[in-house]
């Protein structure tokens, strides 16, 4: 907030301190409706009180970035302190069918490239993007490369050019967005609408745009992510801002010589096509996170991936040491011997 | 010694002591002149008084984690004392302050008591404690005090009043510490060749979104 407020400035640029969470997403919600780039900021009961906001940009297609960097909660809770325990929340923050794209970034570097594609995929899908942080990446200090910006894609979305009459929600897929008060005038619903966006309840419209509003979540499918020792039975998969402290625990276990595959990505909802194909092959994904639920873990079950979490709940990060015994631990249990135990 | 190539030091004590700058100063120097850095912060939700404490790891290489095993402490009460002297590493270093008195029968660690306040108090510039453990951490880890004090001069550039305090205060803290044994001593950087940021991850992200064209923040 503080360096928006210094550096966000020039014509048609603003940052503005909100008195709620509820003004903030719903003045976002006006300025992505009217073409603009726009985003805010919260942490734990904040990102409780947009929810009805991003239920209503899921649900008239508006572009918005929504950052919620995680502390421990819930209610006031540690407010000071780390956890990862809003994947679920932040994945499906709105009542009713929705799923909303999600972005973690796992270290400094990362956060720089995250910001970019949460709103080249907002712009991409219109939509609300949720830009995951948490408290010990936000605070964290660290050297980075100097992002070379040119080699740093922007997209913008597909805007409406054409005459009035148009039918802003026909289209099975995305479809171009109109400016307000140039032609292509159409009603941007909380209500569930027809294809002009009139309010409707008859099931043919419920269906029509509950599968294009799903439906185009397919266009972010193709993001990138990493994976070492592939053919490993057994892979790590850290999210987040645990990253960096699972590298180093995976480090410390491959040189042991355990057979252990290492995959991550920060765009944790949807996750590539490709890497879940991957992560379904394996008989076993152990995921490090700090929550107690086993939040991500949940998620791989959910969609085919037999997964395991091995969870902290304490408001700091792992240790690497640690970790790295917890995971040897894991597979022992599992029955897999590992090069420790081949020693 | 510890190996030349990494070292942990953290920084514990209360809200308001200048704990959480403590850390990303040192991270700051030290990627300055082409160490790898990375910062933990911890606090409470009070603006002033409560536990805080913070670390910075310092590498030849790239870091990934805060680190496992603390190689220094610097307790400025006796709670950051007790609460955190069982993560250093043995053999470690604890700087603890005059009023902090050390347990008798901690023979793993090296106990050197340093008035903080009262060194920063004779630069003629009060806040200037945590320069005072930058003083003694350059001799502890055996890292030029030019690098720190360099770091000074960029960061109060043109007020050469509080320059010249805080230099005063990086050699009182060296002089203090002058003859003790280094922990360790870190190789020379690898100077990278590529152009370096050092920032937070919330700043970045803000970076990020000025980039990606953002008009409106709320």
């Amino acid at each position: 907030m503080v360096y928006l407020e210094r550096n966000l400035v020039g014509e048609g640029k603003v940052a503005i301190q909100a008195s709620s969470e509820i003004e903030s997403i719903t003045g976002i919600l006006g300025a992505g409706f009217a073409g603009k780039k726009t985003m805010t900021a919260t942490s734990g009961p904040g990102f409780t009180l947009m929810a009805e906001g991003i239920g209503l940009g899921w649900m008239a297609e508006i572009p918005l970035v929504v950052v919620d960097v995680q502390r421990g909660g819930p209610a006031t809770g540690l407010p000071t302190k780390t956890e990862q325990s809003d994947l679920l929340t932040a994945i499906s923050p709105a009542h009713g069918d929705s799923r909303m794209p999600v972005i973690a970034p796992g270290t400094v570097e990362e956060c720089f490239y995250a910001s970019v594609m949460a709103f080249n995929w907002a712009e991409r899908y219109q939509g609300p993007v949720m830009l995951l942080s948490e408290h010990s990446l936000a605070e964290r200090a660290q050297n980075i490369p100097r992002p070379d910006l040119s080699k740093v894609p922007v997209e913008n979305r597909d805007v409406y050019t054409g005459n009035n009459g148009y039918l802003r929600y026909e289209a099975k897929g995305i479809s171009p967005m109109p400016v307000p008060g140039k032609p292509g005038a159409y009603v941007a619903n909380g209500s569930e609408h027809d294809v002009f966006g009139d309010t409707t309840h008859l099931p043919k419209y419920h269906v029509h745009m509950t599968e294009r509003r799903f439906g185009k979540l397919e266009l972010l499918e193709d993001g990138d992510y990493e994976a070492e020792n592939t053919k490993a039975k057994i892979a790590v998969m850290p999210w987040g801002g645990s990253k960096g402290s699972v590298f180093e625990a995976y480090e410390a276990l491959k040189a042991e010589g355990v057979d252990l595959g290492w995959y991550y990505t920060m765009f944790v909802s949807p996750l590539p096509a490709k890497m879940l194909e991957e992560l379904k092959c394996k008989d076993l994904v152990v995921v490090p996170e700090l929550n107690y639920q086993g939040q991500m873990a949940m998620v791989l079950r959910s969609l085919g991936v037999k997964a395991e979490a091995i969870t902290l709940y304490t408001g700091l990060p792992f240790g690497a040491k640690e970790l790295a015994g917890r995971i040897k631990q894991l597979l022992a249990e599992k029955g897999e011997r590992t090069g420790a135990a081949k020693a | 010694m510890a190996g030349g190539n990494e070292i942990v030091v953290r920084f514990a004590g209360e809200g308001g002591q200048g704990v959480v700058t403590a850390a990303e100063m040192l991270a700051r120097a030290a990627t300055g002149v082409g160490y790898h850095a990375l910062t933990f912060a911890t606090f409470p939700s009070q603006i002033l008084g409560g536990p805080t404490w913070t670390q910075a790891r310092v590498s030849r290489f790239p870091v990934h984690s805060p680190g496992d095993s603390v190689d220094i402490l610097i307790a400025f009460n006796d709670y950051a004392y007790q609460e955190h002297r069982s993560d250093v590493r043995a053999g470690g270093v604890i700087l603890l302050d005059p009023a902090v008195t050390p347990d008798p029968s901690d023979t793993n660690h090296r106990c050197i008591t340093v008035p903080f306040d009262q060194l920063a108090k004779q630069t003629g510039e009060a806040r200037a404690a945590n320069m005072v453990v930058m003083g003694g951490l350059s001799r502890l880890i055996d890292m030029p005090i030019e690098f720190f004090k360099d770091f000074v001069a960029a960061r109060f550039s043109g007020r050469a009043g509080v320059v010249e305090a805080n230099h005063m205060a990086l050699d009182l803290g060296l002089a203090h510490l002058a003859d003790e044994e280094p922990i360790a001593n870190l190789t020379a950087p690898d100077r990278p060749d590529y152009d370096q940021l050092f920032i937070k991850g919330n700043d970045a992200i803000s970076i990020g979104a000025i980039h990606a064209g953002i008009e409106t923040y709320i």
